[in-house]
């Protein structure tokens, strides 16, 4: 079992916390995603459990075991960096098989275990080029191929995927959680890039100034922030500020600044009067050109001011103005356009698609 | 950036350039092989001076002082100043900033002065002269110079490698014969070159340092000039040019293989 456990672990840099009592666990085979802007503190726990940064409080368990005391090269780590630091003066055949070279493994093994690696990359004869030799996604694939070949039982991620370019990056996404359940090492991905962190992960944890601000599957923090602050960083959002007029159960009636009313639906903490800053995804909004024609089951009306009109290709961006505030709308291209710029149009959502988030 | 031929003018005073650091070699070299002993034209081929030289027993025993002497110093200089190197480059360590600028002085400071420094010093500590004393001398004057030259190869690369090696299982001893030393291997060969350089050709410090009956190649060089000028000085000093000759060729024979990978 190589389930990992992160328990209170602290880390400070003179007056900066980097790391604030973060507790996190690891399932075993999980593809563990830790998001966040640069200096959230993800780098500094990924870094933590390889054993490159010494936590001044808390301990880091892994397969059960506590490996504060236990030196790098044991914790039986598999890590792949963010400039993939493959070892220049060797072939790729030496760089994957320099984890095993070290442990004393077989000639005859080594030689069967590297040609295993090479296709499960799928880089069969290119054993005996340089890295230099290689193009970056080609020299990603062979980073990925030595970090496993040993079969670590933690496979570290460090922006594995930042110095691609985007066409290449998506495709490797595709084939790394592929190589990832296939080889069903227990995987932790630092990045910075929402889209990145959403498409590998099984569960993902959102980290700001140093703590854990959410944690869970991709599906619930986009669907579900419990934050402004972890909303607005996956993906798009557009906010709203009112106060709670009604409550009955788990429908709420907010009213914004201007005094229109809006609907909630869903479990929420909160009591009459307080109050919240609500959040709507932009693809979960519709344009009417009419108030007749707002879908029906659409519980949430607002009027609104086209300012701008953007082509995207597969949907289309719109930007409105709603009584003074900044609302984007996505649409997808199959959809007949409903509105040009300066136009007046109606926007409407769904009551279980507003979400109260703390501030 | 593209390249461009060079122009006639550009041509000539590269040429001047060329001329004006190998044409005294070249003539020394030549009079090596010239049977005069006086320069006199017109040239005739002849090893004698050669062959006299294999019977001077005090200049070939200078030589091979020498030798013993650079090929100790370059040892000794380049195992710590990597050591060195590889110290401050890697770790932090209370006083490290005042070590790295204590480093450069010696560099700057005229090696006259550091001689009689070191003369005065060996004296009074009872370490005196002799082989012992230019080796500690020697090793001193190298050291600074191989801990930049190391140093500057180890900054090229970051720990990155070296982390990589760490979670691939290779404990420090295996990572740094396996990864770090490879990786700087250019800039040590470099620095070994220099520090052998530096004691080959060191005159002033093995001048003061060298007791009666024990010299070295410079010292008994200038000696042999002061008492009257033979050939047999360009025999050994021909065969000295093509012996550096040879080690630069193969130092860059392995700078070309390690370096650019």
């Amino acid at each position: 079992m190589s389930t990992v456990e992160i328990r209170g672990v602290s880390k400070r840099y003179g007056s900066v916390a980097a790391l604030d009592d973060v507790s996190l666990e690891f399932a075993d085979g999980e593809f563990f995603g830790l998001l966040g802007p640069s200096g959230s503190g993800k780098t500094t726990l990924l870094r933590s459990i390889a054993g490159f940064v010494e936590p001044d409080r808390g301990s880091i368990h892994v397969g059960g075991e506590e490996i504060a005391r236990v030196p790098i090269y044991r914790r039986d780590i598999g890590m792949v960096f963010q400039n993939y630091a493959l070892f220049p003066h060797m072939s790729v055949s030496d760089n994957i098989a320099f984890g095993l070279s070290v442990r004393g493994i077989g000639r005859e093994e080594i030689r069967a275990r590297v040609e295993d690696a090479l296709k499960l990359v799928r880089l069969e004869g290119y054993g005996e080029r340089r890295p230099r030799q290689l193009s970056g996604g080609q020299q990603q694939r062979v980073a990925l191929a030595r970090a496993v070949v040993s079969r670590p039982r933690v496979l570290l991620l460090d922006e594995p995927l930042g110095a691609l370019d985007k066409n290449l990056r998506q495709q490797m996404q595709i084939e790394l959680k592929q190589i990832q359940r296939l080889v069903g090492i227990t995987t932790v991905l630092v990045t910075h890039d929402q889209e990145e962190a959403l498409t590998l992960s099984d569960r993902i944890a959102v980290f700001n100034q140093g703590r854990v601000i959410q944690a869970g599957t991709p599906g619930e923090i986009y669907d579900s922030p419990r934050s402004a602050f972890v909303a607005d960083f996956m993906g798009e959002a557009n906010f709203f500020i009112g106060r709670v007029a009604r409550r009955q159960g788990d429908e709420m009636q907010i009213v914004l600044d201007d005094g229109a009313a809006v609907m909630a639906s869903g479990p929420s903490r909160l009591a009459e009067n307080a109050a919240v800053r609500l959040v709507v995804r932009p693809e979960k909004m519709s344009i009417s050109a009419s108030e007749a024609s707002i879908p029906p089951h659409h519980a949430n009306r607002l009027a609104a001011t086209v300012e701008q009109v953007v082509f995207m290709g597969s949907s289309i961006t719109y930007r409105l103005n709603c009584a003074g505030a900044e609302v984007s709308v996505y649409q997808q291209n199959q959809d007949p356009p409903r509105a040009a710029e300066g136009g007046a149009v109606w926007i409407s959502w769904r009551a279980t698609d507003t979400i109260p988030v703390d501030d | 950036m593209m390249k461009k031929s060079l122009s006639g003018l550009s041509l000539a005073y590269l040429l001047l350039v060329l001329g004006f650091i190998y044409l005294p070699i070249v003539i020394m070299t030549a009079m090596a092989f010239n049977e005069s002993s006086s320069y006199a034209l017109p040239f005739r081929f002849s090893t004698k001076w050669f062959e006299q030289l294999a019977s001077n027993d005090i200049l070939l025993r200078a030589g091979w002082n020498s030798v013993l002497l650079a090929a100790a110093n370059t040892v000794v200089a380049t195992v710590l100043g990597t050591m060195t190197a590889i110290a401050f480059a890697r770790y932090t360590f209370r006083g490290k900033v005042l070590l790295q600028i204590l480093l450069f002085p010696p560099i700057a400071i005229p090696w006259l002065i550091l001689a009689t420094a070191m003369l005065i010093f060996f004296f009074y500590s009872g370490i005196g002269r002799g082989l012992h004393a230019m080796l500690l001398a020697h090793v001193a004057l190298s050291l600074p110079y191989v801990i930049v030259i190391v140093g500057a190869r180890l900054q090229s690369f970051g720990t990155d490698l070296e982390e990589a090696a760490a979670t691939l299982g290779a404990s420090p001893l295996q990572t740094f014969f396996r990864v770090t030393l490879p990786t700087i291997a250019p800039g040590v060969m470099a620095a070994a070159l220099f520090a052998f350089g530096i004691s080959f050709d060191q005159f002033v410090t093995s001048y003061f340092l060298s007791p009666p009956g024990v010299t070295t190649l410079p010292v008994e060089i200038y000696a042999s000039i002061r008492k009257g000028f033979t050939p047999e000085i360009n025999a050994i000093s021909a065969i000295i040019i093509l012996v550096s000759m040879l080690l630069l060729l193969a130092v860059s024979r392995f700078y070309r293989f390690a370096g650019n990978s």
